[in-house]
């Protein structure tokens, strides 16, 4: 008896350790993510350099410095779409953040490569930044709700959202391309 | 008869809050550090200190393969691209690393990555090309990359490759071989990653840093503390009574 409930235990205890190790992964590519916001397969692409001043003001909103000196996005339709890797724990998320007019049209979580914190790629997370733009301080204007045992996670994706933000905004100030493209 | 097993319970209560005190002061420093792990950054601090991989009994990990070009190294070593000692990506495989004018292009099996004279990276972007990339080298002034019955040219300003029209004869960018010390700096830098800040102090505070007697004399510090909570509580009570 006690070695069947030993067993029992151990195939239980497997199974949500294999559970939770398949919620991590790549959930869609870039081309897929980009051809499913851009709505087309080939969208144009150009690069923001990161200058002195950009790299302080990423080096802000991440925490950390960005670790390239350009950025790239795509962009149609009057939308930029940006895709970046940020380090929730220890591991790269990579998140992808569709903008038009200022705001967030769409933000998804591509690969999730860290073994806690996947929650962030499911819609009722994601659909929180829809809308959201800068504030007058360059910082998001609304909160992003926590999830619990999620928070370095949530706060990886906010950094992102945040980043692409004024990312876009230098882009479109340099780039008339984007516009014309609506 | 009333007061010895208080007198005991005293001295007892005064002896191990004594002989705890330094273990108390290392968790709580510790565990407030760990509480603010993410403000502090401590995951993205190297703890990788010679005396602490000592502790943990670790050696560095090989370097599987290395690239000299641009005068930096590129190397590979426990699952991450390295230039000099820095961590840049992520990686199962490096292909080559070549000079294309002033800049240096690496390939490894996901990404082609573009970096500034002095290793500073530039621009990393995945590439979906149709089949394998085998490796990266140079035909004149153009980065190409083989991949099996296909070459393709790169355009290091797009960031992508397209099948390559004509080719001669490339120079393909070949293995280089490390000094020890570029070895040690290599690992190092790798080992930096998993013994980060978070991780030794998380380990610092459950005695695990020290394997074999470590855990043990966490698990005594905690007795002491419930000890000193329930001594504590008794001769409250007794005081009042």
């Amino acid at each position: 008896m006690r070695q069947f409930i030993a067993a029992l235990l151990f195939v239980a205890a497997a199974h949500a350790a294999g559970d939770a190790h398949a919620e991590a992964g790549e959930y869609l590519s870039r081309d897929a993510f980009l051809e499913a916001t851009l709505e087309t397969a080939d969208p144009a692409s150009d690069v923001v350099w990161l200058d002195e001043v950009l790299q302080e003001r990423a080096t802000e909103i991440l925490g950390h410095a960005p670790g390239m000196l350009r950025a790239r996005y795509w962009y149609s339709s009057g939308r930029t779409a940006w895709v970046f890797d940020e380090i929730g724990k220890e591991r790269p998320i990579t998140m992808g953040v569709v903008i038009e007019d200022g705001t967030i049209r769409d933000f998804r979580v591509l690969t999730f490569r860290e073994s806690r914190g996947w929650e962030i790629r499911y819609a009722f997370f994601t659909r929180q930044f829809d809308g959201l733009g800068l504030d007058g301080d360059g910082e998001l204007d609304a909160t992003i709700d926590n999830i619990s045992g999620a928070t370095l996670s949530v706060r990886a994706a906010r950094r992102v959202a945040n980043l692409a933000l004024v990312l876009d905004d230098v882009a479109r100030r340099t780039n008339t391309k984007i516009a014309s493209t609506r | 008869m009333q007061g010895r097993p208080r007198r005991w319970t005293r001295r007892l209560h005064r002896l191990l809050g004594l002989a705890s005190c330094v273990f108390l002061l290392l968790i709580a420093v510790t565990g407030l550090a760990l509480n603010h792990a993410d403000r502090l950054g401590l995951s993205q601090r190297s703890a990788a200190a010679p005396f602490v991989l000592a502790l943990y009994g670790v050696d560095a990990p090989p370097v599987d393969v290395a690239f000299e070009a641009g005068g930096s190294t590129y190397a590979l070593a426990g699952g991450f691209l390295v230039v000099d000692d820095r961590i840049v990506a992520e990686s199962r495989e490096l292909l080559g690393a070549i000079a294309v004018g002033r800049d240096v292009l690496a390939l490894t099996d996901e990404e082609l990555l573009l970096f500034a004279p002095g290793g500073a990276l530039v621009e990393r972007a995945s590439l979906s090309l149709p089949a394998a990339a085998r490796r990266l080298g140079t035909d004149g002034d153009v980065a190409v990359i083989d991949a099996g019955a296909l070459l393709f040219e790169i355009d290091t300003a797009a960031m992508n490759a397209r099948p390559a029209a004509e080719s001669g004869a490339p120079d393909w960018s070949i293995a280089a071989t490390l000094s020890d010390g570029q070895v040690r700096q290599i690992g190092t830098a790798v080992l930096g990653r998993t013994y980060n800040g978070s991780r030794v102090l998380n380990d610092l505070h459950s005695g695990r840093l020290f394997p074999g007697l470590g855990p043990l004399i966490a698990d005594l510090a905690a007795l002491c503390l419930v000890y000193l909570a329930a001594s504590g509580l008794y001769l409250a009570l007794r005081r009042n009574r």
